[in-house]
């Protein structure tokens, strides 16, 4: 949550000074962070960090990951695309072979946050900011997306699923590495609303599961806790546009309460939230053939 | 734009921003640009708690970070006049024995850098007792609400009411002050009615959010003098506050003021200039005081506001008689609410003819931010209010909006009220401007589009003081001093086109001069859309005195009449003959003057000085299943009397019209549990490019009777008046639903639409 | 704890090199050390983007970036926006032409963002000036300004 304590100021002359690292390569940035672990704070594009700095939230060492080798980056595989944490939005809405493999995330990605931002902030720092509102999450989460971390402790990789990360991350999982996002490489259609950012953004994905039906993810994203997620699934016959409202709802149903930081309250929410889920199953399924 | 026939070589023309080259290269210079040798920083450490008894402060640890050269608190003002506010003074330039409002200042500490300053606060250590917060209107009049004073009247300055009008100060605890105007025989003229409307509506609390913000550098170099760098729009009432709280002559107290990035109210009046001084003198050092734009946005915003109005009008839809009843959240404190409440509770009339209109606006205090003067100064609230109604009535009569306004519109020439001005401008026809934009509007099956009007009128140039001085050089040079402030309304610009247009002269060879109090001439404050007209008529007659001194002069060197030369393009021309001013310079003799000098002051009365109409129409799209509004197309008409600088004139309309959209759709500091919830720049959601629609007009009209120089009036404060109004009339048209909580947010929209779904379909 | 560093950036086609503290924020370096005040700070907070400078070529917010951050990069500000000679650049003569600067203190972030967006290249699709200038705020124009140079030079650039 962005809400400042008024008591003193946020501003950048509140950063009393650190110890900076400049680490070059991924076991360097392990090394550090395992060593100072609840001491460090990770530096990639910086603006989320920067700001919580900002607030008051000071750590004697700040890590640099920007030129960390292999960090960064998006390689295609046959069957998997691979994005490096420290990768900026603006390096992902460019990059001429995601947007032939992946188009929908490069125009998902160029309506993040600002120019300003996709320019500065990464994958990886969208993430791990954990801030309610910050749609990555979300939109890995419907593309099936791993987080691939290292565990500086173990010096083990561990793989995640978006669902499984929100589920531990409040728990002290550690001394974790983000190094990188792996997506299946696969035709999906994707489909978005944002009129309501930055109280509430959805996401959908939907794909042909190879057995007449289509199936896929939605996400809501929002309240503090992070993105809501869950399963949907349609039959060939779902296609028309009552079915589609009914399955917005049974998913909405599924949901816990959204209690937004900001903004509208539940009652809207709920109101709403179905709504938008079922022009997006509409957008979906016009969409995919 | 509707023009008068222009004759005139400078005035009327589209000068570009005499500073714009410096703002565009980054050449321009700001007060938060400005440093002096050996300055001090300062950082204020602010109440967390938005009620408490101050037990204890201890600033030890805070003086021993090295670094640290002075703390200032609540005892640091003993035995100074220590309260300031523009008619009432509450408001302790640092808090004393109590705390009223989450944010407030409690102690300051100057150091060798910021960074050590902000060490240095956060190792004070102070000590409260809590009390309990008063977040709103309601819990302030709630009969258990804790009292924030201890009830004995504040010193103040109040000024006698204006006609029809009284005021009451500080009339019950948690009460600032109580105003009441009346004229006709309210009761009698309800009785008379044929329908009688009565609606409530509230505002939310919008921030000025101006990029710039508050900063001061103070220097005192002995006990006796003081001399403030400062982005305030009123040097000169600050000199006059800096040397009252101080025990100071005012001839001792030197302002200065440049270029101010933005201000739209917020840097009126006293501010954190008495908290740089008072370290200054401590620390026998220059200390800047640099807020950031969070803590600007704590130091002053708009008043919240509930309004009911109840207004009669006769069987044929004739406006005949209102009663309005107000109550303002005014914060913590006083600042300008008592002249805001004044100004408002007398302008319910609005453009339109009454028979009686009878006000009552209270100040409320909550232990919030304190409000204070804002863009429109409460002409906003009653234009939400009273254009909202106007076509809520017209649903309840039957009239189409645009029709019942039409015939209810005050004439030119003619009084809104006892005492008032008469009206300077043509409503019907600056109407019918904007009506028939949409003449062309596609009535089109698709139901969820909507069009809405709204008009207002406000008052500006009252009691107003500004004084202006035009220096010709020999070199044919002019430098022009005056004292308003530049904050982006490009008021230097409108000047300079002034002084050349009287001068026959070559803008580009004029230069405006910065602000000092020792130097420049007075001005009573940038307010209320003076600039172009009061500064300007003073600009005016300095430029004649001017060139009069040189014909003087001329006439005496060329040993003629003054009658036989003029005055152009910097020549002196006599017959056929002209002369250049160092032709007429003669080395040998003694009496050649350094500059030719011209000075004038211009006093404006009470009372409104000239009108500042405004007329808008919106078009929305409604999506009526989640309540999600677009604004597809915003029409502005103003008169401007006479444009002196139509671009100018167009910028001011269009960027006041993008905060009134932004107070109409989402502006708004939240409180929850008497903190402020949206006070910084990443949670205030204000105006961006996209909210802008693509369609976005402005008319400028010249209907020629504005009392400034070439028939010029303010436009500053008017083109964000309507649009709250003309939107929620829009909503109303597309869906049928009525909104009267600002800002509309779609929720409200939705609950609006779902209200009117289950209710029977009485009213628009 | 602290110790300083040493950077080398290149600032409007000029190198600098200087020793700083690692919580040095850009905009500082810029202000204070260079004594470049063109760069204004507004919101501190990435909110507004007043303190927007190019960073290769890149607008960033200033005043969400660290010194070191900047560190080998290369460099321009509002002060080397202007053509050699003094005289305005396209963009900020479409600017002056359209009557932009009110109080002037968004402007230099707004006119790096517009410089930005002309040295973008490759540009993705759907990507346009006026997108990309809705991450920076104004309070005193309603953006029409701005939109109107857009246009302007949008002319220019179809009429060479």
């Amino acid at each position: 949550m962005l809400i400042d304590d008024h008591t003193i100021a946020a501003s950048r002359r509140r950063i009393a000074g650190f110890r900076l690292h400049r680490p070059v390569t991924i076991d360097e940035a392990c090394d550090l962070l395992a060593r100072f672990s609840d001491g460090a704070m990770l530096h990639a594009g910086g603006i989320d960090v920067t700001n919580r700095m900002k607030r008051g939230f000071l750590q004697p060492h700040v890590i640099a990951v920007q030129q960390v080798a292999g960090l960064s980056g998006i390689r295609l595989g046959e069957t998997e695309i691979e994005i490096g944490a420290a990768t900026r939005h603006w390096d992902i809405e460019i990059d001429p072979g995601l947007r032939h493999a992946l188009p929908t995330l490069c125009d998902y990605v160029a309506g993040l946050g600002n120019i300003r931002i996709r320019m500065q902030g990464t994958i990886g720092g969208n993430i791990m900011a954990a801030e309610p509102g910050y749609e990555m999450p979300a939109v890995l989460a419907v593309l099936d997306a791993e987080l691939v971390f290292r565990d500086c402790a173990t010096r083990t990789e561990r793989r995640l699923t978006v669902d499984q990360w929100l589920e531990i991350r409040g728990a002290n999982p550690g001394p974790l590495l983000l190094t990188s996002i792996r997506l299946p490489r696969r035709p999906i259609a994707l489909a978005w609303n944002r009129q309501l950012r930055p109280a509430l953004s959805l996401v959908a994905a939907l794909r042909h599961d190879g057995t007449g039906q289509m199936r896929g993810r939605m996400a809501v994203t929002g309240g503090s806790s992070g993105p809501l997620i869950a399963d949907i699934a349609l039959t060939a016959a779902g296609r028309e546009d009552p079915d589609l409202g009914l399955v917005a709802r049974a998913w909405v149903d599924r949901l816990p309460l959204l209690q937004l930081p900001l903004g509208p309250d539940a009652g809207y929410c709920s109101e709403v939230i179905p709504i938008l889920c079922r022009r997006l199953l509409q957008t979906l399924s016009k969409r995919l053939p | 734009m509707t023009a008068l026939p222009n004759t005139l070589a400078h005035v009327g023309r589209s000068l570009a921003d005499v500073n714009g080259h410096d703002k565009l290269t980054g050449a321009a210079r700001y007060a938060s640009d400005f440093s002096l040798a050996g300055m001090l920083h300062a950082k204020i450490l602010r109440s967390p708690h938005p009620h408490a008894r101050i037990v204890s402060i201890d600033a030890s640890k805070a003086l021993a970070v090295p670094g640290v050269v002075g703390v200032v608190s609540g005892e640091d003002l003993s035995g100074l006049d220590h309260t300031y506010g523009m008619f009432i003074r509450d408001q302790p330039v640092i808090a004393v024995d109590k705390v009223r409002f989450a944010g407030e200042p409690m102690a300051a500490v100057a150091a060798e850098t910021e960074e050590l300053a902000y060490r240095a606060i956060a190792a004070i250590h102070v000590e409260y007792d809590v009390l309990p917060a008063i977040s709103c209107i309601a819990d302030a009049l709630a009969g258990n609400a804790p009292p924030l004073f201890d009830g004995r009247l504040h010193p103040s300055s109040l000024q006698p009411p204006p006609l029809c009008s009284s005021w009451v100060q500080e009339p019950a605890p948690n009460i600032l002050f109580d105003f009441s105007y009346s004229f006709g025989d309210i009761e009698a003229l309800f009785a008379g009615c044929a329908h009688i409307s009565e609606d409530r509506f509230t505002l939310a609390r919008q921030s000025h959010a101006a990029l710039e913000p508050h900063v001061a550098i103070a220097f005192a170099s002995d006990h006796e003098h003081v001399e403030v760098w400062s982005n305030n729009q009123d040097p000169f009432l600050l000199r006059e506050d800096i040397a009252r709280i101080f025990g100071l002559s005012a001839e001792n107290v030197r302002f200065h003021a440049g270029l101010v990035g933005g201000g739209f109210g917020s840097k009126s009046y006293c501010k954190i200039e008495p908290i740089a001084v008072l370290l200054a003198r401590k620390t026998g050092r220059p200390v800047r005081l640099a807020l950031t734009m969070a803590e600007s946005m704590m130091t002053v915003c708009d008043h919240p506001a509930e309004i009911r109005l109840r207004t009669g009008v006769s069987a044929s839809g004739e406006t005949v008689v209102r009663d309005a009843v107000v109550e303002l959240d005014g914060g913590a404190y006083a600042d300008a609410s008592p002249s805001v409440a004044m100004r408002m509770g007398t302008r319910f009339n609005g453009p339109y003819r009454w028979k009686g209109v009878r006000t009552r606006v209270r100040v409320i205090r909550t232990t919030t931010i304190p409000a204070g003067s804002f863009r429109g100064f409460g002409m906003g609230h009653v234009t939400w209010a009273c254009e909202s109604q106007m076509d809520m009535i017209a649903g309840r009569i039957g009239l189409h909006p645009a029709a019942f306004r039409a015939q209810n519109f005050l004439d030119p020439g003619s009084s809104g009220a006892p005492g008032e001005r008469v009206l300077d401008c043509d409503l019907t026809e600056g109407f019918n401007a904007v009506r028939n934009r949409i003449a062309d509007k596609t009535t089109s099956a698709n139901t969820n589009r909507g069009t809405g009007f709204a008009v207002a009128c406000k008052g500006g140039g009252s009691s107003h003081r500004a004084d202006a001085r035009i220096d010709i050089h020999p070199t044919g040079d002019v430098t022009l001093a005056a004292g308003v402030t530049e904050i982006g309304q490009n008021t230097r610009t409108i000047l300079t086109q002034v002084a050349a247009e009287v001068l026959g002269m070559d803008t580009a060879r004029i230069r405006v001069v910065n602000i000092d109090t020792h130097s420049t001439p007075f001005d009573s404050g940038t307010h209320a859309s003076n600039g172009a007209t009061v500064a300007g008529l003073a600009v005016r007659d300095a430029a004649t005195k001017a060139a009069a001194e040189v014909l003087l002069f001329a006439a005496g060197r060329l040993q003629c009449r003054v009658e036989d030369l003029s005055f152009r393009q910097m020549l002196i021309v006599h017959g056929s003959a002209s002369y250049s001013l160092s032709d007429l310079i003669d080395p040998t003799m003694k009496d050649n003057p350094a500059s030719f000098s011209g000075a004038a002051s211009v006093q404006t009365p009470g009372g409104s000085l000239f009108w500042m109409p405004i007329w808008t129409v919106a078009e929305v799209e409604v999506d009526d299943e989640t309540g999600i509004v677009r604004l597809t197309r915003l029409i502005n008409a103003a008169d401007v009397g006479r444009a002196i600088n139509p671009q100018r004139c167009i910028s001011q309309i269009e960027g006041a019209a993008a905060q009134g959209l932004g107070q109409a759709l989402f502006e708004d500091i939240s409180y929850r549990n008497g903190q402020p919830l949206t006070a910084t720049p990443l949670t205030y959601r204000m105006p961006r490019l996209a909210d802008i629609p693509a369609d976005f007009e402005t008319i400028i009209l010249e209907q020629g009777r504005g009392p400034g120089p070439f028939g010029a009036k303010g436009v500053g404060e008017s083109g964000n008046l309507t649009i709250p109004a003309a939107i929620a009339n829009a909503i109303a048209d597309a869906v049928g639903a009525r909104v009267m909580d600002l800002p509309m947010t779609p929720d409200k929209i939705l609950r609006a639409i779902r209200a009117k779904a289950g209710a029977s379909p009485s009213g628009r | 704890m602290t110790e300083s560093l040493r950077i080398h950036i290149k600032v409007n086609g000029r190198p600098e090199s200087a020793e700083i503290a690692p919580n040095l924020m850009l905009v500082d370096f810029l202000r204070e050390h260079l004594g470049l005040q063109g760069t204004k700070l507004a919101c501190d907070q990435g909110a507004c983007g007043a303190c927007t400078v190019l960073l290769d070529g890149r607008p960033v917010t200033s005043c969400l970036t660290f010194a070191f951050a900047a560190d080998g990069a290369d460099l321009q500000t509002i002060e080397g926006a202007s053509r050699d000679n003094g005289t305005l650049s396209q963009v900020q003569n479409a600017l002056h032409d359209c009557g932009v600067p009110q109080c002037g203190f968004c402007t230099p972030g707004m006119v790096m963002m517009m410089e930005g967006f002309a040295r973008q290249d490759p540009l993705p699709p759907g990507q346009t000036l006026e997108t990309w200038m809705n991450a920076n705020l104004c309070r005193c124009s309603g953006y029409q300004g701005f939109r109107r140079a857009l246009d302007q030079l949008a002319n220019e650039a179809g009429n060479p």
